[in-house]
């Protein structure tokens, strides 16, 4: 019975234990990556085209061989940030994640209506608040958490598309403070 | 293709996937992909020499009804060959 006390204590401090580090990984986890994206980019607020990933890619586990992958960190500490890109032929995406992973938005070019020049782009708008100075044709998208991460995934349908690719479109992914 | 430590398997002729763009397809208008770590015919994927190796299959903007219901895509076979 002496022995009893001391175990129900471990239990409970290896069961505590377990769900704080459960609870904490997302976060630790992307504030690492979040943290080696800014300072590969030149700091928050600009994106970050990646090469087309190859048995030397080491950032992330498990990349798709046949997407280009643009990544930004947003800091809507001073305000709304832009994110823009031209639309491409293929696939394409742009999706939000917040400070703990959750992903809370999410567009691709079939859900994109194309412009009165009639080509497709997308633009939103990710803000804590709704601001004042929403661009024409914007889609605002509420964050909820003052920092995270927008990605990019443009998919090559064809392997000597790729340079065009790259040229055309992933370079001009862009985000910005509004 | 991934190895066991879930990067992309080095090869020398620089493939990584097959995909709708790079995969010659049958007669019939299925598909086969020789799975080895040696070169061979057709639409080779490379494998890691030895261990563990996974692969995914990806679909991008699939068809409504893969969507609705993705239990329900099929998903390609998977046999085992004999080694050469």
């Amino acid at each position: 019975m002496r022995l009893l006390r001391p175990a129900v204590l471990f239990v409970a401090l290896a069961a505590a234990t377990h769900v704080a580090i459960v609870a904490a990984l997302p976060w630790l986890i992307n504030a690492y990556v979040m943290h080696r994206v800014a300072t590969l980019a030149g700091g928050t607020n600009r994106p970050l085209a990646a090469p087309r990933p190859d048995a030397a890619a080491r950032g992330v586990v498990r990349p798709s061989p046949d997407l280009l992958y643009t990544a930004c960190v947003f800091d809507l500490a001073r305000g709304p940030v832009r994110v823009t890109a031209p639309v491409q032929d293929s696939y394409v995406s742009v999706s939000g994640f917040a400070a703990d992973t959750r992903n809370f938005f999410a567009l691709n070019d079939t859900q994109v209506v194309p412009g009165p020049d009639g080509q497709k782009r997308f633009d939103v708008v990710i803000a804590r608040q709704p601001p004042e100075n929403l661009p024409p044709g914007a889609i605002l998208v509420i964050a909820p958490s003052t920092r995270g991460l927008v990605l990019f995934r443009s998919l090559i349908t064809r392997d000597a598309d790729a340079p065009r690719l790259a040229r055309d479109f992933q370079s001009r992914q862009a985000c910005a403070p509004l | 293709m991934y190895g066991a430590d879930n990067y992309l398997v080095a090869n020398d002729a620089g493939i990584y996937s097959r995909h709708a763009g790079n995969l010659a397809p049958e007669p019939d208008g299925s598909y086969v992909v020789p799975v080895s770590a040696r070169p061979r015919e057709g639409n080779w994927l490379p494998a890691p020499p030895r261990g563990r190796f996974s692969i995914t299959a990806r679909l991008y903007n699939p068809a409504p009804a893969a969507l609705a219901d993705p239990a329900a895509v099929a998903l390609p076979a998977i046999e085992r060959g004999r080694c050469r």
